[in-house]
């Protein structure tokens, strides 16, 4: 009888054993499961398919290229930017010639102005071109005069535009021009572009909940969790019955 | 059989050479212009097209041109233009120089962006516009011969030509 009850005791001890540290194991992968499930149990209201990440380590986990073309500026309520070798004022492509390097933007006489490496292009408002000027040299920078007048900085010294936007001379000074500084076009802009595969929230979360985001590799790893968490379970059912059962043989054994 | 294979490789690479050879850069415009003046440009005039002008060219292209307005370089004797146009998927730039007779001078590719029917920009082709004028029906005076396999290039040119005529009629009315 004392033998049995010894060969219970051993097999309660190890079956606590395995459950603390399946437990302890499994905690914060349970813990993931909560929070995620929690939130994928409540995208609509929390819109999380219209919600886009643009941290680095998600991306790349989802191998996507960031491009490196995010600099912009911003005129009249518009994105002015270039992408994969085109123009784009807001999400309208402009011009049909490819291999164009956007440099900087400015908006002069009503009429619009980009610079790419190799030319100043000029635009209406509405993205209509009117003509291109070659600048014979690599452009840096865009911006306007003192005198009001276009200027390119490029590698062979300033250049300033003449009025009619038809040539260029060389400047005398560099120095007090106001240039055109480039901001970072948001990733809404380029997410509308699809120039950016959309990664929404929901998706983050779902794959972060069945382990896809890191391949196939973290499919197996929840599947081993939840396996773990199975076996956590069923110990920790086992562990309270055999409890039960001994506390209420004690109980008996106190009562005689 | 080893001898044909090295042939028909041969044959490859000189047809794979010829059309990178082929396209790209073949006089820089400006290059074309000082060349055209004797190394004396004039400055650049531009001409918008709006209304008429807009029309008599969409007419002739068989849709709008891709610029709202268009450079010309012009002194006593003679205008040059530089013009673009789509053969089959990307443009054409052409240097057409128009004398006072309202007869072209020159025809040369400046710039040629597609990969099939680069013969266009040779002497053999161009001569063919030299001394040509524009008829009543904005068609060219005299028949341009086509070549095997470059009909798009050639079309694109045969436009360009007459566009060049049209806007020079344009410049030379507005200045009476």
């Amino acid at each position: 009888m004392k033998k049995y009850a010894k060969r219970k005791n051993k097999k309660h001890y190890w079956l606590t054993k395995i459950h603390r540290y399946v437990g302890l194991f499994g905690f914060l992968t349970l813990l993931w499961l909560a929070i995620s499930g929690l939130f994928l149990n409540h995208t609509d209201e929390l819109r999380l398919s219209q919600k886009f990440t643009n941290n680095q380590l998600l991306l790349d986990l989802y191998k996507v290229p960031v491009p490196s073309f995010t600099q912009g500026v911003f005129i009249k309520d518009q994105w002015i930017f270039g992408a994969n070798n085109h123009l784009y004022l807001g999400t309208q492509k402009l011009t049909t010639v490819d291999q164009l390097s956007f440099v900087s933007a400015v908006l002069k006489d009503d009429l619009l102005l980009i610079a790419t490496k190799q030319q100043l292009l000029i635009f209406t408002q509405t993205g209509e071109f009117i003509d291109s000027l070659d600048v014979n040299a690599s452009v840096k920078m865009l911006g306007i005069s003192t005198h009001d007048n276009v200027v390119l900085d490029t590698d062979k010294g300033c250049k300033v535009v003449n009025s009619a936007l038809s040539g260029t001379s060389q400047c005398t000074d560099k120095n007090h021009m106001d240039w055109v500084q480039t901001t970072e076009v948001p990733i809404q802009i380029r997410n509308a572009l699809s120039l950016v595969p959309v990664i929404s929230l929901e998706r983050v979360f779902l794959d972060t909940h069945s382990g896809r985001i890191l391949g196939i590799a973290g499919v197996y790893f929840m599947d081993f969790m939840a396996i773990l968490l199975i076996l956590v379970s069923v110990s920790g059912l086992i562990i309270w019955i055999i409890r039960k059962k001994t506390k209420g043989k004690k109980t008996l054994n106190d009562t005689d | 059989m080893v001898m044909k294979r090295n042939l028909y490789l041969f044959v490859l690479l000189i047809i794979a050479v010829q059309n990178v050879v082929a396209r790209g850069v073949i006089i820089e415009p400006s290059t074309y212009i000082k060349t055209i003046f004797a190394g004396n440009p004039p400055e650049p005039n531009v001409l918008w097209l709006t209304g008429e002008v807009k029309q008599g060219v969409k007419k002739i292209l068989g849709h709008k041109y891709h610029k709202l307005r268009v450079k010309y370089w012009k002194n006593n004797e003679k205008t040059v233009w530089i013009l673009e146009e789509i053969g089959k998927e990307k443009y054409i730039t052409t240097g057409i120089v128009v004398n006072n007779n309202a007869q072209i001078e020159d025809v040369s590719v400046l710039i040629f962006r597609e990969s099939r029917g680069w013969e266009v920009k040779y002497d053999f082709f161009t001569k063919q516009f030299d001394g040509l004028r524009q008829k009543a029906d904005t068609q060219l005076s005299e028949h341009i011969d086509a070549i095997t396999g470059a009909t798009l290039s050639v079309n694109a040119l045969r436009k360009q030509a007459r566009m060049a005529l049209y806007l020079d009629e344009k410049i030379r009315q507005e200045k009476k």
